[in-house]
């Protein structure tokens, strides 16, 4: 089996998947964790390789996803203060894993590499050269999804694809900007914070509103807190809320919650195609296909002004295949985390070379 | 009737006295500005006046913007102008505001709850205002307000996605700015291609040597802008960063251990182009060094160009389309190759500009600079703020029944 470790501090969360046969669990970091996951997944057999998550892989992990070996420890380590406890944790946990499977592959996947190669007129704020020195700066985030967003797209596509809207739809939506390959935009940030609104974060607002809650008495961690997890959809709503739900409830509250999002979804795409200086594909991906066709439709028929505005045609319908007739293609993707990591680990074990930190 | 008009900049304080038949017919008797006020360096302030022909420049210490009010009225009293109306520039009227209004008790309380909201601007314009009360008590006046044109933004476009009672209490939503500046190239851009504001997809960018935003404009109302609560989001500016993730506010205080009040003035003065280029908040003079080979002047022009195209781009989509792009304001009106720069690889929303056209834009004349096969027209219009204040005076004042916005 291949087993997927996703640092979730102060727990983590694992997957094992052996072909259609798959277990997962939640639990807690302690040196037995490898004892318990083999156990818990003992009827899916011998570990054969292990992938483990680097949310932030900071300005030096460039590959998405690279072998790792004692060696790479070292490495790994200068990327904690970029994400402290989730690295930490990473690291904690491929120590323990090189030790406990000698015999089995292992592998680093970095959610910010393939971002590592924005433009520095994207990746850069307008911030004094000191602070930008000191790595405050944009990342980007869900660069595996991306990736393979683009991927599939080439895959499907009929006439060729090089400007591409890669959208991510989900409780942490996030929009990239694809030129040939390349990333040239993305709508998260220095953190996921920035960009569109999530589930909890509060996407893009004005940077002053944290300095005047600090003002006002607020410690930073609550601040943080109220950013990044009190805001968005259940900021909006008083309640707990998935993007779902938010897409699906008649009620006049959510409603409005489902028009401020769609309306930030929209604004990125927009900025996004103007970075690109058009567009040839917009692709969404997305778990859970079926319950987002209507957003999506209602998404790609605001484009849709675009065909009389500007002779740019995208297709009304949302479909799985591209059709060549027309200048923009709209797609829709089936997206499932776990097999896209499944399927990059499964085509690496065959290579050689490509070590991290070796 | 003769309507003295006071627009105050961040250190500066520009005055005009219209004489206005009505409001098609308004001509401006007396014009000037004073210069670099509270400013401390080693230039000189100044203050200029510009009447019947006249033109003087007073070399003059101003240590605020009340002082060098006093010293415009003065000259209006020794020239013996008789004013009938005074109309005063606030930048942000919070939500109390959606529409100029005459100065009373009641108001005043009202622009002073609105002081904090933009710590730069309200306080020194209320100054103007107490002062100019004090020296003409018995001519009427009001204010007209740069948040109002935005009043029209709708719920869904001015909402952070903060917890209701946080942005409640705080009042925390998008404002926006520059709204005089919007109505005024909104009207003047129409009558220009004598098409009817109510059919006109439009957005606006207003370049300023300082303060720069992007407006979606549709069917002459507000929809969407690139300020928010404050003047620092949106574009690259001269010192302000615009948009950053909120996360790097909260990062550098835990972090670096930054007061709030620091990092406002980092962000709002030490930032944009000032921050990308190290040197220089001009970009005139990062134009200057991009043939030099310069990394960081290239770091900061490029940023500065994306990030406008961004916003483009976005109200383009929210909109629907766009039939007119509008260059205003300073840097907009006067530097060709910003709007070169800007206008490329804009194809995709049948924008083209006409490079001969646009490089002769630049005398201060509102011109179409857009290609003949361009489905967007591109626009330069110069702004005039005291007009558009004027304007609204003689609405108050019953003498047009033409609304400002």
């Amino acid at each position: 089996m291949i087993l997927l470790i996703d640092p979730r501090p102060p727990a983590l969360q694992w997957y094992g998947i052996d072909g259609d046969r798959c277990a997962d669990g939640q639990c807690e970091f302690s040196s037995q964790v490898c004892d318990h996951v083999t156990a818990a997944a003992s009827h899916l057999g011998t570990v054969e390789a292990i992938g483990y998550l680097l949310y932030h892989g900071g300005e030096t992990t460039t590959d998405s996803i690279s072998r790792l070996n004692r060696d790479s420890l070292a490495k790994l380590k200068e990327t904690i203060r970029f994400l402290p406890e989730h690295n930490t944790l990473t690291i904690q946990l491929v120590r323990q894993g090189l030790e406990a499977f000698p015999e089995a592959d292992h592998f680093l996947l970095c959610d910010t590499a393939f971002f590592t190669a924005l433009p520095a007129k994207t990746s850069h704020y307008a911030i004094p050269y000191p602070l930008r020195r000191e790595g405050l700066k944009r990342y980007g985030g869900n660069g595996l999804c991306h990736q393979w967003i683009w991927a599939q797209v080439q895959s499907r596509c009929q006439a060729p694809v090089d400007k591409l809207i890669s959208v991510y739809l989900g409780d942490n939506t996030d929009i990239a900007a694809i030129d040939r390959g390349k990333p040239r935009e993305t709508t998260i940030g220095f953190t996921g914070v920035e960009g569109v609104p999530s589930a909890t974060g509060c996407g893009d607002i004005d940077p002053t509103i944290p300095l005047y809650l600090k003002s006002s008495g607020m410690t930073f961690a609550e601040i943080s807190r109220l950013l990044s997890r009190e805001s968005g959809f259940t900021g909006l709503l008083g309640r707990k809320c998935s993007l779902h739900e938010v897409l699906e409830k008649e009620d006049h509250k959510t409603a409005e919650v489902r028009e401020i999002f769609c309306h930030s979804v929209i604004k990125h795409i927009g900025a996004l195609i103007a970075v690109l200086g058009g567009v040839d594909a917009i692709a969404f991906a997305c778990e859970d296909l079926d319950r987002y066709r209507g957003f999506m439709l209602n998404i790609s028929s605001r484009i849709g002004c675009l065909e009389m505005a500007c002779g740019i045609n995208p297709r009304r319908e949302v479909g799985d295949q591209g059709d060549a007739d027309v200048p923009v293609h709209m797609y829709s993707i089936p997206y499932d985390r776990k097999k896209m990591m499944v399927e990059m680990i499964r085509t690496h074990q065959h290579r050689g070379g490509d070590n991290m930190g070796g | 009737m003769k309507v003295l008009v006071f627009n105050c900049g961040s250190s500066s304080l520009s005055y005009k006295i219209f004489d206005a038949l009505d409001s098609e017919h308004a001509e401006v008797i007396l014009s000037g500005k004073a210069h670099r006020v509270g400013v401390k360096s080693q230039e000189p302030s100044f203050l200029e006046f510009h009447f019947q022909g006249e033109e003087r420049r007073d070399v003059v210490l101003l240590e605020n913007h009340r002082q060098a009010a006093v010293l415009v009225l003065q000259f209006v009293k020794w020239k013996k102008i008789e004013i009938d109306l005074v109309g005063h520039r606030f930048v942000h009227g919070g939500s109390f505001f959606d529409g100029s209004a005459i100065l009373n008790e009641n108001t005043l309380k009202k622009l002073e709850a609105c002081l904090p909201l933009a710590p730069l601007h309200n306080p020194i314009s209320l100054s103007v205002i107490l002062e100019s009360l004090e020296s003409l008590p018995d001519i009427p006046q009001y204010a007209t307000f740069d948040s109002a044109f935005h009043s029209s933004i709708p719920t869904y476009a001015y909402t952070y996605a903060l917890p209701r009672p946080v942005a409640e209490k705080y009042g925390f939503r998008k404002y926006g700015f520059h709204g005089l500046s919007y109505a005024y190239v909104t009207r003047e851009a129409a009558r220009f291609l004598g098409i009817p504001l109510d059919r006109l997809k439009l957005v606006a960018c207003h370049l300023g040597t300082g303060g720069s935003s992007v407006a979606a404009i549709r069917n002459g109302r507000s929809i969407d802008t690139s300020m928010g609560y404050s003047p620092l989001p949106g574009l690259v500016m001269s010192t302000r960063s615009g948009d950053v993730d909120p996360m790097l506010s909260v990062y550098l205080m835990a972090t670096y251990g930054y007061h709030p009040d620091e990092l406002v003035e980092l962000f709002n003065g030490q930032s944009g182009l000032l921050g990308l280029s190290g040197y220089t908040s001009d970009i005139r003079d990062i134009i200057k060094r991009l043939s030099e080979g310069d990394e960081r002047a290239e770091l900061a022009f490029e940023m500065y160009v994306q990030r406008v195209k961004k916003y483009i781009g976005s109200y383009v989509l929210e909109l629907e389309g766009m039939d007119v792009l509008v260059f205003t304001d300073d840097i907009g009106v006067h530097n060709w190759l910003v709007r070169e720069k800007i206008c490329a690889d804009m194809e995709w929303c049948g924008l083209i500009l006409d490079q001969e056209l646009n490089h002769q834009a630049t005398d201060g004349t509102i011109a179409d600079v857009s290609a003949a096969q361009s489905r967007v027209r591109v626009l330069v219009v110069p702004t005039e703020e005291e007009r558009v204040i004027c304007l609204d005076g003689l609405r108050l004042s019953g003498m047009s029944d033409d609304s400002a916005n």
